[in-house]
């Protein structure tokens, strides 16, 4: 099966050959002529045909269970390894209020004098002042009876306008308390 | 030992009129039974493949089972024009390469068949022919040549049906064919 390379293989075989290798057809001109390449070329389709039947002669012998391997595996998958979406947005939350806590913190101990002094009130002052606002409001809301809450805010509506008027119009009685009770 | 015979191309499905593409369509139709048959028809073919890839019987065992797994879950995304066998031999590519990357390389295991399977004198005889060609060439070729001259010559698909399974031009499974059998030829008294 082994063919030399002829060592007098020229440039027209080695255009030759270069073109059977990316046509993988034979031209038929200087195929035709140049006996060393047509034994090169008749060596390829030897060992084409060998490759083939070598192919054939190995035993393609398969696991007995192999197949039904492969069935139980697609009736009962495994379950897929889930991307922990909840866990990393869970994670970046987290990791987002700790860089916000940091970072005010960091403000806060760093923070030039002059610039802490020229604040009213430290942010965790206002932060828990309107905190406490907020809770009084919210257990105001939740205790009060909704009708009467309702009736005083039409009444101290009313003492609103009547104050406008007596501002616009002084001809009016001073005393509207009394006079509404 | 089951032996059975190459598929080439498009065939049938064993034991019944349907096409693959007629199978194909009954799996995604909901009928259970109908990937079992391509099971049936295909997995030998495709372990025989990653076994000449992997050259690890348990590995090829393992490596099928994911192919026809992978085949399963995206039996959606398979252009039904196409030969099925095709498109499971490029997953099993896939699944193998995917295999070498993840692992160390180790030394083959031999093959331990039953001895009702096999007789001891089918057993060297297969040896000897397996050892004598392909042998050469797997020990001869880089990989990627010795892969795409299987593909060719073993598992007898053309030369467009190999680029398909590879992914690469129909010119350079040519050329990578070309060189693998001058290599070949070069070598071997």
């Amino acid at each position: 099966m082994k063919t030399q390379e002829p060592k007098t293989a020229g440039i027209l075989c080695r255009l030759y050959r270069a073109w059977i290798a990316a046509t993988g057809t034979a031209a038929s001109g200087h195929g035709a002529q140049c006996p060393d390449c047509r034994a090169y070329l008749l060596a390829h389709g030897t060992l084409e045909n060998a490759l083939r039947r070598a192919a054939l002669e190995i035993p393609r012998e398969t696991p007995a269970f192999l197949e039904s391997r492969i069935l139980r595996t697609l009736k009962d998958p495994q379950p897929k390894p889930v991307f922990p979406w909840r866990v990393l947005l869970s994670a970046g939350a987290a990791a987002a209020l700790l860089a916000i806590v940091v970072v005010r913190g960091g403000n806060t101990v760093v923070a030039p004098p002059a610039m802490v002094l020229a604040q009213t009130a430290p942010p965790q002052t206002q932060d828990a002042r309107a905190h406490r606002v907020l809770r009084a409001t919210a257990e105001a809301l939740m205790d009060a009876d909704p009708l009467q809450t309702e009736a005083d805010a039409l009444l101290a509506d009313a003492r609103d306008g009547i104050r406008f008027l007596q501002n616009r119009f002084r001809g009016l009685p001073q005393d509207t308390h009394s006079s509404h009770r | 030992m089951m032996t059975l015979p190459m598929a080439k191309g498009m065939e049938p499905i064993e034991g019944g009129p349907c096409s693959d593409a007629d199978t194909v369509r009954e799996v995604l139709g909901g009928d259970p039974d109908a990937f079992a048959r391509i099971v049936g028809v295909y997995h030998s073919r495709v372990f025989g493949f990653l076994k000449q890839m992997t050259r690890h019987r348990q590995d090829a065992e393992d490596l099928t089972q994911q192919t026809f797994l992978k085949a399963f879950e995206n039996l959606s995304r398979l252009d039904v024009s196409r030969p099925l066998i095709h498109w499971l031999l490029a997953i099993a590519r896939n699944n193998a390469l995917n295999h070498f990357r993840a692992a160390k390389p180790h030394e083959p295991v031999p093959d331990h068949l039953p001895a009702s399977e096999l007789s001891p004198a089918q057993s060297a005889e297969a040896r000897d022919a397996q050892a004598d060609l392909w042998e050469k060439a797997r020990a001869l070729l880089p990989a990627r040549q010795f892969e795409i001259l299987w593909l060719r010559y073993g598992e007898d698909l053309s030369v467009k049906e190999t680029a398909q399974v590879v992914g690469l031009t129909q010119t350079h499974v040519k050329i990578l064919v070309f060189r693998a059998r001058h290599t070949l030829l070069k070598a071997i008294p």
